[in-house]
């Protein structure tokens, strides 16, 4: 009885330490799969061991595949950024470096940006334009030539204002105006070195470059 | 059998460029938030806007979505995420808040293109309930689908 107790204390005392080792193998993953492998693991040849591996290896880039479409999402996402964020389109042509030179231009278009020289020959002054058709009304266009460098302007015409003042970007800013009277461009705040403008008169297609102060006024004086 | 040699040079790898990240994602991030927070209370406290010349913003988002999505996409860089458990979480995490504050930046900084109390009040109030609402919604989608370690 007693040699029969203690073979059945000692299988039992195997199977503990059995289920144990069973017990720590899985502690990491409660999975019965794992549990399997687990278990199967310290008592393998060397095939299982690489077997084992390969398995592993494939339950590992299952887990990742969906970090691997999240990091081309993301990647494509930035290609994307990067091609709206297109930056400023700087203008080097003649007509641009004539506009330049000479503050006024025939053949310049709305919303050209010119990097070089915005401190060269800046004068602020007040001009005097003639209207030579019998149109009544006209549209102006108002961009910043230079850099976007937080300037505002306010436009008056005949001594009412047109809106709010308003931040002067490289995308010109549209207005419709009386084709005769007074335009005045006041400078409200000034980002660096001066509020730059251009402003493109639609009767005649001609585009003036300028530059006017904080608190004070540049004219545009629409005479037939 | 794998190549220990090749596996070691990857390691390698992965870990000059986690240094990178360290400096250039996760630097770069902290630095740029503490930038457009700074920028929304200037706006709001000068009633001028944030142009591009001030601070590029699609740059940047540019650039950060592509450096944290090559370390998901790139298997030798992926490891960074498994040597570190922490840092996949604290990854997406970091770029979502990025986003959801760059995004109440551009909001902000489109209301203040105009001098106009009652148009600057209104973006500042649609900046704010953006912020909330992307905030819960990121909480909430991360209650029920926690992030979890790779």
């Amino acid at each position: 009885m007693n040699k029969e107790q203690e073979s059945r204390n000692t299988n039992k005392s195997n199977n503990y330490y059995d289920h144990s080792y069973n017990l720590l193998d899985s502690n990491a993953n409660s999975n019965a799969k794992s549990n399997e492998i687990s278990s199967t693991y310290f008592s393998s040849s060397v095939d299982d061991i690489v077997e084992n591996e390969y398995i592993e290896e494939i339950e590992r880039k299952e887990r990742e595949k969906p970090l691997f479409i999240l990091g081309l999402v993301l990647i494509c996402i930035s290609f994307c950024f990067i091609y709206l964020d297109q930056g400023t389109k700087w203008d080097n042509s003649k007509v641009a470096m004539d506009a330049l030179k000479y503050r006024v231009s025939t053949e310049l278009k709305p919303g050209t940006a010119m990097q070089s020289a915005k401190y060269e020959n800046e004068l602020s002054k007040d001009v005097k334009i003639k209207n030579n058709t019998n149109k009544k009304k006209t549209k102006i266009w108002v961009w910043d030539y230079a850099d976007e460098d937080g300037d505002y302007v306010q436009i008056s015409v005949n001594g009412k204002e047109i809106g709010d003042p308003f931040l002067i970007l490289n995308k010109p800013r549209v207005f419709t105006i009386p084709a005769e009277g007074e335009i005045e461009i006041k400078g409200i705040k000034d980002g660096i070195n001066g509020i730059s403008y251009a402003i493109k008169f639609d009767f005649n297609g001609t585009s003036y470059l300028n530059l006017v102060n904080e608190g004070k006024v540049n004219k545009f004086s629409l005479v037939k | 059998m794998r190549n220990i040699f090749w596996d070691r040079c990857c390691n390698i790898i992965a870990a000059i460029f986690f240094i990178y990240l360290l400096w250039r994602g996760f630097y770069g991030i902290f630095d740029d938030v503490k930038y457009m927070i700074y920028a929304i209370f200037y706006m709001r406290d000068n009633q001028t806007s944030f142009t591009s010349f001030d601070f590029d913003i699609f740059y940047s988002l540019g650039s950060y979505c592509f450096i944290f999505g090559i370390t998901f996409a790139i298997p030798i860089l992926r490891k960074m995420y498994r040597a570190f458990p922490w840092l996949y979480p604290i990854t997406l995490t970091i770029l979502l808040d990025y986003v959801i504050i760059a995004l109440g930046y551009m909001i902000l900084s489109y209301g203040y293109q105009i001098i106009n109390v009652s148009r600057n009040k209104m973006f500042f109030i649609i900046m704010i309930v953006q912020l909330v609402v992307c905030r819960v919604s990121m909480c909430i989608y991360f209650k029920f689908k926690p992030i979890r370690h790779i």
